[in-house]
């Protein structure tokens, strides 16, 4: 850090957006087929019914809503980076502030799809919004779907907002030094930035007020998207702790996705002495602690299970680790509360290797956190005549697939474009330490 | 440095000591009265909730210090200092503890009660063992924490008390350098974090929610951990508002730091707030008889209902709105007068928790003179061990130790 300088920023980051070369067009192709063939199960979906997904009775909720929870869970890390170690002023962060937040922004965008993907006839989606009609329909605001349709909604308004605002004088930055239509289209979208002090004291107080303002709204969504369960009375949805675990988890998993990015893309772009690796070893260290709270989440919900001696619940939890479901339930436990203790020792979370690979686990183990509270509960419902096995389908798992890469084809877009590290906090960082910002 | 030692330490005062002295006698006179007289278990209800209270605000005290070693904070230096200072309580909590077993009969309404089959949990013996053991380790983490805290911190050229050379002597065999006894720190503050989470945990489940054998929530114990941090943060600001406003004490803090530590106090609040409706939602949601009828007794019945009201205002609406002004949290007096309605905010909370359980069939809060007096009585305790403490390690009441400089 110490031999950077304003210009090696601006180089370094600048640099990043010169024409790439035919592997990144490859790669952004392969990913491309990969959406592809996800739009083509969709439609293929559509034009057959709901039907040729896994879901039954009475396992009404499937990939779908996991792969929902789990890309609304990937988006809250970029908003603790982004806003909540802002206001803490936890100068590590803003190397990789940027990217987090446009994590965020992707991440939502993808979560946001599931539930149309979800809907057997997408195109009555409107019915979900209160806008005046003949049909003498009102949505039923009581319900915890609606309630994420407004928390989802707020917050990628918010963190939308809140990631172009932050970027505005690198746009300016990029606008000063381009040329051609380049020019002309960062022209526009910076905004009018010159950089005059007036613009800099209303951009210090925006930003601030949009971290303080991110922060309850970050933590409201993923209460809500864990609502979607917790209000129910099915046994191991309906808990008390159901709203703070999913925070936990939620950021524990989004940490996760974060390691997954920065990595290689310190690596292909040079970012070594601005992602430095004492950055990937702090956001190593909130895993850890985020791996704690969802660890001590799931052994309180065991506990509390034997504790009521309520027969429904301790049936559920005697289920989940030694039925039909025992494999996933494993998975759960060892990627996200076993494996992030590895972190506790210095070697494996200064090691790149270890990171990257610890990283890929949890976001395995996070994906299976929900496939077993959301499959596993409703598979053994209270009546035994009711129960039913759950598997995805093909056309599912395409679905995921085109998610992911999507997602990855989206960030990848971006990397090249735009500047995926904050130039304006990495000269904070150097102006006025790593602790005196914000 | 040293020459400064009588200055500094005005606690000598006797003035000061004897009121806390006053506290001490009338709190445990009224104490003693209560259980000699018609209702025992008014003052054992009194006695575990301010038990319960004060051990709180030292357990959440010493771990502001923890954590901001352990998140390696610069600001925060001689708050800290003050924090370690609620360590002196332990001992006192521990006996305390102790204590409440012969009030179990007026405490453990389920006692006497068919239980179908939560007996091996619920049961006396294992109840005080389990929350023995959890203490010990809870109490014994904060004291190495602490002991190596001390080494960084103290004025090794002042020698006088037993205690003192007792530390050094242990030091000279133990500890070697800074930077060693700094990771060492790092290594027990985990640990604290991790027995503050569990321990306190436990506590919520045995001695509160326990009260109501039929009756769980899976947020209880982290609710019950979250809550003393918050009213942890508030003795700490209150301490450190009493001796920055004292013109013959050396401490002073920035109004950045005030600020700052404001701004905790701030968040913890909303995060004690969130923890209280998230409960409150989904049982409410749920609407399932053996969930709602806590809540129904605390939240819509009288007495209780009002009480309710009046603790979710000035723990949570009240502070939230004042605290949005950025210029009072800087405000020492402000902040300790608002610090001071909190802890007495979750006094009441505490009551409302246990309150019904104890009190069937109440037709008006069970709260009187002799409630009032007890909790002086802690109060006084608390204040005389801080005391104690401050003036054993003078150094603590500096604006830097050693470890700042």
């Amino acid at each position: 850090m110490n031999d950077l300088t304003f210009a090696k920023i601006d180089q370094t980051v600048l640099d990043t957006l010169q024409p790439p070369d035919r592997s990144y067009w490859v790669t952004v192709g392969i990913l491309f087929i990969g959406v592809l063939t996800g739009a083509a199960c969709w439609i293929y979906q559509i034009l057959t019914g709901i039907g040729v997904a896994g879901m039954n009775n009475p396992v009404a909720w499937g990939t779908y809503l996991i792969n929902f929870v789990f890309w609304v869970g990937i988006a809250h890390s970029g908003t603790l980076i982004s806003a909540i170690l802002h206001l803490l002023r936890a100068g590590w962060r803003n190397p990789i502030a940027r990217a987090a937040e446009t994590m965020t922004v992707f991440a939502v965008c993808i979560a946001g799809l599931f539930p149309f993907i979800h809907l057997g006839r997408v195109w009555l989606v409107f019915y979900m919004l209160p806008v005046p009609n003949q049909r003498n329909l009102w949505q039923n605001f009581q319900s915890p779907l609606m309630f994420d349709v407004v928390a989802i909604s707020t917050y990628l308004t918010v963190s939308s907002l809140f990631w172009f605002t932050g970027m505005l004088p690198d746009l300016a930055v990029i606008r000063d030094r381009a040329t051609g239509l380049r020019k002309k289209i960062f022209t526009v979208i910076s905004l009018g930035w010159t950089g005059a002090h007036e613009q800099w004291r209303h951009y210090a107080r925006g930003y601030l007020f949009f971290a303080a303002l991110a922060t309850p709204l970050v933590i409201s969504v993923h209460s809500v998207v864990s609502w979607d369960f917790a209000l129910g009375v099915v046994p191991g949805w309906h808990t008390t702790i159901f709203a703070p675990y999913f925070v936990a988890g939620a950021i524990h998993s989004g940490l996760a996705m974060v390691l997954t990015l920065m990595i290689p893309l310190r690596k292909i772009f040079h970012y070594e002495k601005i992602i430095t690796t004492g950055v990937l070893e702090n956001v190593a260290k909130t895993i850890i602690f985020t791996g704690l709270i969802v660890g001590f989440a799931y052994a309180t919900e065991f506990f509390m299970a034997w504790y009521s001696q309520n027969p429904l619940e301790m049936a559920i939890f005697k289920y989940r680790p030694t039925g039909d479901y025992a494999v996933g339930f494993w998975i759960m436990v060892v990627c996200n509360t076993i494996i992030p203790l590895l972190l506790f020792f210095k070697h494996i979370r200064t090691s790149i290797l270890w990171l990257f690979g610890i990283s890929i686990l949890i976001n395995i183990g996070m994906w299976y956190e929900r496939f077993v509270i959301i499959i596993s509960s409703v598979s053994r419902d209270f009546i035994p005549h009711a129960w039913g096995l759950y598997s995805p389908t093909i056309i599912e798992f395409g679905i995921m697939l085109g998610a992911f890469c999507l997602f990855f084809f989206f960030f990848l877009l971006f990397v090249k474009h735009l500047p995926s590290v904050s130039m304006t906090e990495m000269k904070e960082i150097l102006e006025q330490g790593e602790d005196h910002v914000g | 440095m040293i020459s400064n030692h009588n200055n500094t330490s005005v606690f000598q005062k006797k003035r000061v000591f004897l009121i806390c002295l006053a506290l001490l006698v009338i709190g445990f006179g009224t104490f003693v009265f209560g259980l000699m007289g018609g209702h025992p278990e008014r003052a054992w209800q009194a006695y575990l909730i301010n038990f319960l209270l004060w051990s709180s605000i030292a357990q959440g005290g010493l771990l502001f210090s923890v954590v901001m070693h352990t998140v390696k904070a610069r600001w925060s230096g001689p708050l800290s200092n003050l924090a370690e200072s609620f360590v002196a309580f332990f001992p006192i909590s521990f006996i305390l503890f102790l204590i409440l077993f012969f009030g179990k009969n007026h405490i453990f309404p389920w006692i006497h009660q068919d239980l179908h089959g939560k007996e091996i949990w619920l049961n006396v013996p294992f109840l005080f063992t389990r929350d023995f053991v959890g203490l010990l380790v809870l109490y014994g983490l904060g004291f190495v924490y602490l002991y190596h805290a001390l080494w960084l911190k103290l004025d090794r050229s002042m020698s006088h008390g037993r205690i003192r050379k007792r530390l050094y002597s242990g030091w000279d065999r133990s500890i070697s350098d800074a930077q060693r006894c700094r990771d060492r720190m790092t290594i027990f503050g985990i640990l604290y974090i991790l027995a503050f989470a569990l321990v306190l945990s436990l506590i919520g489940y045995d001695l509160v929610m326990s009260m109501d054998p039929h009756w769980y929530s899976t947020l209880f114990g982290a609710y019950t951990f979250v809550k003393a941090f918050y009213i942890g943060l508030g003795g700490l600001i209150i301490l450190a508002s009493i001796l920055h406003l004292n013109p013959d004490i050396e401490f002073k803090l920035k109004p950045s730091q005030f600020h700052d530590v404001g701004k905790l106090f701030f968040a913890f609040c909303l995060v004690w707030a969130d923890f209280f409706y998230v409960q409150l939602v989904v049982i409410w949601y749920g609407n399932i008889p053996e969930e709602t009828t806590y809540l129904i007794e605390r939240t819509m019945t009288p007495p209780w209902n009002s009480l309710a009201w009046f603790v979710f205002i000035i723990c949570f609406i009240l502070p939230f709105v004042i605290l949005l002004n950025k210029k009072v949290k800087t405000k020492p007096q402000f902040m300790s007068i608002l610090c001071a309605v909190v802890i007495m905010g979750i006094w009441l909370e505490h009551l409302l928790l246990v309150g019904p359980a104890l009190n069937h069939h109440a037709l008006s809060l069970p709260l009187g003179l002799t409630d009032g007096l007890i909790f002086l009585g802690f109060l006084g305790l608390i204040s005389l061990a801080v005391m104690y403490f401050l003036n054993l390690f003078p150094e603590f009441l500096r604006g830097e130790t050693r470890e700042m400089k």
